[in-house]
């Protein structure tokens, strides 16, 4: 299945608002049915009030270690992020993370298994300057609960629409971290690999998904 | 000191040479010899990656004073606005965050105290409204900043002001990179000699009288930062009298200059290919 992307441009999307409110208010007498409403992490995690500044982050000596050898692309490159990202998965599972990634970099040449084996917390984060003013200044920790959101705003957008939760960037890189039931999270993920909502200032972190094809993609 | 090794022999097994061990290895020393070589490969861990952090570098973003350059200069009554660039350069190994740029005027005496500060940081054609926004630069580049120093108050503090030789400015910017988020201080001297010069070339006199245009001094000032000045450039004089360099620089509009990287150079160095 393929879709045909709409993005929305918002208001900037501050932890007054209300998320519910937000995606109705701008989706309203737009949606289909069968259409997804794609929303941005960024939004997710601001309204739920998730945010951090630098300075209240005080890195410990892993972090310090760890960030030193991730790519400066990464958010977990920063002892900050790095650490924000140690206190919510613990220490044990990044410093596995390290080994096994060093191990596997060195003798299989192979990249990207710090995130994996490190997890939601390491892919999703994003780090100071990730987000547009006047958030740049803090680093972004991923949703709680990105499916349970998923879900309720999934109900508050009425019958056969779905909803799913996305981190997308310009690298190329997209993760549908949370669903309503019944959205087919490989069709949406192979759209917003491309980020359509930008990575600069567009302020674009809603899109409506509508399927090319008859069929529904939502329950 | 070198010791001469006693030798001691012990009865071979069939077939086998005499076996040959050292004294300290028959009193149980290969333990000891086995628990130097651990404390060894312990310590060079900790001497590997220091030896790595050291060959990797970190970010070394600093303004360079010395490439200071007065652009514009505006006077009105009860208001005085000096525009200046102030290149930052990255001369670090590794990319590094701007992550704030504050800046506050130095205290010079208590004559001052009816004055009034606000400086706004502009970085033509990519940040335009005055605040600055977390930027990340690679080694070696170079970004043309520009202030906007705002100041307000009565008329012969004011001059009083414009007789020093310079203006004393600190700025603290916040830099994260590979370390931790680390603040540095510089202090600026704005060379108010050259904002004299300025004001003088301005046609009909330096000033305008209050109510001609200009903002009166019991009016709240227009902020510098109000981004209302087109592409590039911060928000036009809030009086008319505005004179701009006309120096070698002037104009130049590059928001980005990545040079050479200069290794440890010196400040201001970086700042002349601009």
């Amino acid at each position: 299945m393929t879709f045909d992307v709409e993005t929305i441009r918002t208001e900037i999307i501050t932890p007054e608002h209300d998320l519910v409110d937000v995606v109705r208010r701008y989706t309203r007498e737009r949606l289909r049915p069968g259409d997804v409403v794609a929303v941005s992490t960024k939004i997710v995690s601001i309204t739920q009030g998730r945010l951090l500044r630098p300075e209240d982050v005080r890195p410990g000596l892993l972090a310090r270690l760890v960030s030193r050898f991730i790519d400066q692309e990464g958010s977990c490159s920063s002892p900050h992020s790095l650490q924000a990202v140690i206190e919510r998965t613990g220490r044990a599972r990044v410093a596995l993370a390290f080994v096994v990634a060093g191990c596997t970099r060195l003798l299989l040449g192979r990249s990207g298994d710090f995130y994996r084996i490190a997890g939601y917390q390491a892919r999703v984060i994003d780090d100071v300057m990730g987000t547009m003013p006047p958030f740049d200044k803090h680093i972004i920790l991923p949703p709680a609960d990105p499916d349970g959101v998923a879900k309720r705003l999934a109900r508050a957008l009425g019958r056969n629409i779905g909803v799913c939760i996305v981190d997308a960037n310009d690298l190329g890189r997209a993760e549908i971290v949370g669903a309503s039931p019944g959205v087919d999270r490989d069709a949406v993920l192979a759209v917003m690999r491309s980020n359509p909502w930008g990575n600069a200032d567009q302020q674009s972190p809603l899109a409506i998904l509508r399927p090319r094809s008859g069929r529904s993609a939502s329950a | 000191m070198w010791v001469r090794r006693r030798r001691a022999f012990i009865p071979a097994g069939r077939g086998e040479g005499p076996r040959v061990i050292t004294p300290s290895a028959a009193r149980g020393g290969t333990g000891v010899r086995w628990l130097g070589w651990a404390i060894a490969g312990l310590a060079a861990v900790p001497a590997g990656f220091a030896a790595y952090f050291r060959l990797q570098g970190d970010a070394d973003i600093r303004f360079d004073p010395g490439s200071l350059e007065v652009l514009e200069a505006g006077r009105w009554t009860h208001g005085l606005r000096i525009r200046f660039r102030l290149p930052v350069t990255n001369r670090g190994r590794q990319k590094g965050m701007l992550y704030e740029i504050l800046t506050r005027p130095e205290y010079v005496d208590r004559w001052m105290k009816d004055l009034r500060f606000s400086v706004s940081v502009f970085w033509p054609g990519v940040q335009e409204t005055g605040y600055w926004a977390a930027t990340l630069l690679k080694p070696g580049e170079v970004l043309p900043l520009e202030f906007e120093l705002l100041v307000t108050g009565a008329e012969e503090t004011l001059e009083r002001l414009l007789e020093r030789p310079v203006l004393g400015l600190v700025t603290r910017h916040g830099v994260i990179g590979r370390l931790p988020l680390r603040w540095h201080l510089t202090e600026v001297r704005i060379p108010l000699a050259a904002v004299r010069d300025l004001l003088a070339r301005t046609a009909g006199g330096a000033r305008q009288p209050a109510g001609a245009g200009g903002p009166r001094g019991d009016q709240p000032e227009r902020p510098a930062a109000s981004g209302a000045g087109g592409p590039g450039r911060a928000a036009p004089a809030p009086g008319p009298v505005v004179t701009r360099s006309t120096g070698p620089r002037r104009g130049q509009a590059r928001p980005r200059v990545l040079i050479a990287r200069a290794p440890g150079g010196p400040a201001g160095g970086n700042g002349r290919d601009l």
